[in-house]
């Protein structure tokens, strides 16, 4: 407090100093009265009086000294000063303040997408005490999959830890009344959710229990979006009519704009129906009480812990799955032993997982690595600063300065750097997370509102501090061994520092390079290697299927399909066309069994992806087919079912043997069918694959899928002709919405979104690196030959041969280099195997990749260490040791 | 760092004023001159270039506290009062200065 107090004196001088006058003339006036008793005259007294105080001046100075910090003052003077080293040396200044805004700017933008994506709180009332709940099997925790509906009742009915549960699902809607059918996409929620995430409607109601039940009258709500896009924000829209999907449904309610779900959605929800609750989706017995479609979500009691919650699940879990063990036997992964429970996790941390956290995590890394360099860069100019400043430093030593002064003045002059920098760092960060925001795939919730806010802002002060300390110690702790004039000794130890500082600079850059390095040659791989299919041309777009439904007959919406097909291929300028439940292959995630050359015994389970497609699918995607037939316009709903696999799922099913006429079962709940395989196609790479997959296609004509794409080949060297084709669906049917008309190379080039973004991103922070080492390297050796020109005119005028000077002045630089660039390739050795362990499809470290970037990373510092040598050499001996 | 000398005198200095509040209870700069120049028989004089300025930093320091009010003679003066965390300091700095005589008069008569 006292410190405060003596600080904030400063600026009520004039006050105190009437005070310490009152108190002298208070002692001067005592001892006066005490001589006059004394019997002195007045004259005499106050001449002995004058004389007993001493001098007033010291009095008063020491009191001001007692009372008043000068630190403001002293810190002002600091700054001042500094700011008038660095004016000296403008361009110097402003180029170190320019890295190091670099530096500070990538690192804010990259916390701000890191809070964005991992931290900031969802915005929904309390959302802490929301969890995600998901089906999981202990012993394999990795592997979680959506609830079923008859499940969540089951443990909703038998709960106590929680206040409610809920679940929803998407899909793609069409509405109808406008100039053509429209497409939304939809959330059909079971009544619970809307309340339990603490959402008020802005007109109208939400939705009540009896809403999706059979029978009831068909309601939507609207989200604000639709509202104002669709209905003019009309106030009065609760009550009208809208067809969804063919069918009227009575508007009751309008959600209020800062409410959405998106951030567990593919796509923004435009439009809430409340989730059909009829036996067929609710019962263990019906048909589809398997699909594992809904996002199940609770809200734990105010008292309830997530350990508790856990436990009661694990309870109610054990009770479900004894009650129905035929259900829970079909689950593939399930082996012997294994048991299946409902789990619990915290809804903000599910949601963190499912947005690339690690990646986000790598790249915050890289960043910090980036930081560092441009603080070693930093902090090699403040070395060079001060030592040019050595006289004055001594100066200033010999003077009474303490440490602690020298220090202080250190770190304000970094602070006047990191400040600088800071402030140019923040405008960047504006421009790298609306850049960010720009690159993103169309649409992320959680990221899409990332900017310069307060957290950023107090994670840039916080950088700033931290810069200024690493870039003021060095240079402070060079001088605190430097207290008497400059000797040999300590300019060596000056040069060591720096030789450090050189070597750790190019240790960093090598690890991004050859991080960046790998990233590429993996897109590179990626690239070479044969995918199977050929994308370019085709353009797909996606329709949602009229009529289909829990009720619809199976191959009845594919039946229609071939319908819209057949007349789409008889228009000019189409070469063919398909539909697919997928445009290309899935990871391997659905259950399949073949039975052993007619032994059960020998049948064997495995997992491969699994589509639904028409007959065209193969020849749109131009995959080769290899054995057998693709599926024939006979091939309709009562026919036998058919399969196509790829030469992998055969390779492993039937080694050696020919897969056609074979049994193959395959798919989840309805969908499981045992179909006979009727061809064999080329195997298809879709993602960063090290190897092939089983790839399995079933008709279109004999499944049941509401959502397809629909792809279409023109003709060689032309466009699809989008209003021809709509025009020839709706010849079919008139309500159809056609949406997301996309070329087939984007949604192919989404599925690497994160590969690449990754590689751009660490290969931006590489080439930054790699500038800011190179410029660091280059101007500490342009420095520390400048300080030698007249050892080496010396040194020549004796007959010192060029290269021997080129080595003296070079080879300590290039020494240090060296141990940079073997340190690098240890850290990058280290840092490849996070890289692989972050992003899927990474190929190893080889050693290759790390001699080429090694040896010219090498060659390039090389030419910086040698340039300033050599440029030294052009000096003329005579001329140098003349002058001064 | 301080000058160890300055240092000691400082401390002797701090000792005489914090002793005299002691036993004075609360007192203007003037009288604690007095006090001390007649307690120590005129040996000990306190200037008031150094008297002030030690009062103002025990004050700073929290030793002692101060606040104008009216003296005998009917003038505004500045008293000055012990502090608990003074009157702790006082004890230090006795203990301090009666180990140090005690070593400076053994040296005197041994050595």
């Amino acid at each position: 407090m006292s410190f405060i107090n003596r600080v904030l004196n400063r600026w009520r001088e004039p006050a105190l100093a009437r005070e310490f006058d009152d108190e002298l003339r208070f002692h001067f006036e005592s001892r006066v009265d005490a001589n006059l008793r004394r019997g002195m005259s007045r004259n005499e007294a106050e001449i002995e009086a004058r004389r007993h105080l001493g001098s007033t001046l010291r009095a008063r100075e020491g009191m001001r000294e007692a009372r008043v910090s000068g630190i403001i003052d002293d810190v002002a003077g600091d700054l001042r000063h500094g700011a008038r080293v660095f004016s000296r040396k403008p361009w110097l200044s402003a180029m170190v303040v320019a890295t190091l805004s670099l530096g500070i700017g990538a690192s804010a933008a990259m916390f701000s997408l890191l809070n964005a994506a991992l931290f900031r709180p969802l915005p929904f009332p309390d959302a802490g005490r929301l969890v995600a709940l998901s089906d999981a099997i202990r012993g394999d925790e990795r592997r979680v999959a959506n609830p079923m509906i008859p499940e969540l009742l089951d443990v909703r009915a038998a709960s106590t830890t929680f206040e409610a549960i809920s679940f929803f699902d998407t899909r793609d809607s069409q509405i109808n009344g406008g100039a053509e059918p429209a497409r939304v996409f939809a959330a059909r929620v079971e009544s619970a959710l809307l309340p339990m995430l603490g959402v008020r409607p802005a007109l109208g109601r939400l939705f009540a229990d009896a809403d999706g039940r059979s029978g009831s009258q068909f309601v939507a709500v609207l989200s604000d979006g639709l509202w104002r896009r669709n209905f003019g924000a009309d106030p009065a829209v609760v009550g009208k009519s809208l067809v969804v999907n063919g069918l009227p449904h009575l508007i009751v309610g309008v959600l209020p704009q800062d409410f959405s779900i998106d951030y567990m959605t593919a796509e923004p929800v435009e439009i809430y129906l409340p989730y059909p609750m009829i036996p067929a989706y609710t019962s263990w017995t019906a048909e589809f009480a398997f699909e594992r479609r809904v996002i199940a979500i609770g809200r734990m009691k105010r008292d309830a812990t997530i350990e508790r919650a856990s436990a009661e699940l694990d309870t109610i879990s054990r009770a479900v799955v004894a009650a129905h063990p035929n259900i829970y036997r079909q689950i593939p992964q399930l082996k012997e032993g294994r048991e299946p429970y409902v789990a619990a996790r915290d809804l903000r941390a599910s949601i963190a997982e499912g947005s690339s956290s690690s990646a986000l995590v790598l790249l915050s890394m890289a960043v910090v690595l980036v930081l560092l360099i441009a603080c070693t860069n930093t902090a090699q100019f403040l070395l060079a600063q001060s030592l040019e400043r050595r006289p004055e430093v001594v100066v200033r030593n010999a003077l009474g300065a303490s440490r602690g002064r020298l220090l202080r003045q250190f770190l304000l002059e970094a602070l006047l750097l990191a400040g600088a920098a800071s402030v140019l760092g923040l405008v960047q960060a504006i421009w790298l997370t609306q850049g960010f925001r720009s690159l993103m795939p169309s649409f992320t919730p959680l990221i899409g509102t990332i900017g310069v806010d307060r957290p950023v802002l107090v994670f840039t002060v916080g950088v700033a501090v931290f810069t200024t300390v690493v870039c003021g110690l060095v240079p402070a702790w060079r001088f605190s061994h430097t207290t008497h004039l400059g000797t040999r000794g300590t300019v060596a130890g000056h040069e060591r520092t720096r030789h450090v500082l050189i070597a750790l600079e190019v240790a960093i850059s090598m690890v991004l390079l050859v991080g960046a390095g790998l990233l590429l040659r993996s897109l590179q791989e990626l690239q070479r290697t044969q995918s199977g299919y050929e994308a370019d041309g085709v353009t797909a777009m996606r329709i949602r299927g009229i009529g289909g439904g829990a009720s619809a007959q199976s191959g009845a919406l594919g039946a229609v399909y071939q319908q819209y097909l057949d007349r789409i291929v008889t228009l000019p300028d189409i070469e063919s066309a398909a539909v697919a439940s997928l445009a290309l292959p899935s990871r391997a995630g659905t259950g399949f069994s073949v039975a052993g050359s007619g032994d059960a015994s020998t049948s064997r389970r495995d997992l491969g992806s699994y589509q639904i497609v028409s007959p065209g699918y193969f020849s749109v995607l131009r995959i080769p087919v290899k054995e057998g037939r693709t599926f024939a316009a006979s091939d309709i709903s009562g026919r036998p079912p058919v399969a196509i696999v790829n030469e992998e799922l055969a390779r492993r099913a039937w080694p050696g043997q020919s897969p056609i006429g074979r049994q193959i079962t395959a798919g989840e709940g309805p969908r499981a069918a045992t179909m006979t395989v009727v061809g064999v196609v080329g195997n298809i790479r879709t993602t960063f694959q090290i190897g092939d997959e089983p790839q399995m296609y079933a008709s279109s004509l004999q499944q049941n899928e509401p959502n397809v794409l629909l792809l279409i080949r023109p003709a060689a060297s032309t466009t699809v002709p989008l209003n021809a084709v709509k025009s020839a669906i709706w010849s079919v049917e008139p309500r159809q919405a056609v949406f997301s008309i996309r070329p087939m190379e984007e949604l192919v080039a989404e599925r690497t979104i994160l590969q690449r973004a990754v590689a751009a991103l660490i290969g931006g922070f590489a080439i930054l690196a790699f500038v800011m080492s190179i410029t660091g390297v280059y101007a500490v050796v342009t420095y520390l030959t400048s300080r030698r020109v007249k050892e080496i005119a010396l040194r020549r005028a004796i007959g010192a041969r060029s290269q021997d000077v080129v080595s003296l002045l070079a080879g300590p630089a290039f020494r240090w280099t060296m141990a940079g660039v073997l340190l690098g390739v240890v850290g990058a050795v280290l840092g490849s195997g996070l890289l692989r362990a972050t992003v899927t499809g990474v190929i190893p470290l080889d050693t290759i990749t790390v001699v080429v970037t090694g040896v010219s990373y090498l060659a390039v510092v090389g030419c910086a260490i040698c340039v300033p040598a050599l440029v030294a050499l052009q000096i003329d001996p005579a001329t140098a040791l003349r002058s001064e | 760092m301080r000058d160890n000398k300055k240092d000691q005198l400082q401390g002797t200095l701090d000792l005489l004023v914090l002793r005299t509040l002691s036993t004075g209870g609360t007192m203007h700069g003037y009288a604690i001159t007095e006090r001390v120049q007649q307690v120590s028989r005129e040996v000990l004089r306190i200037e008031a270039g150094s008297l002030y300025p030690a009062l103002h930093r025990m004050e700073e320091s929290g030793w002692v506290r101060s606040e104008w009010d009216v003296s005998d003679n009917n003038r505004r003066a500045r008293f000055y009062t012990l502090t608990t965390a003074g009157r702790k300091r006082l004890s230090e700095e006795e203990e301090h200065w009666t180990r140090l005589a005690g070593a400076v008069t053994r040296v005197l008569k041994q050595a």
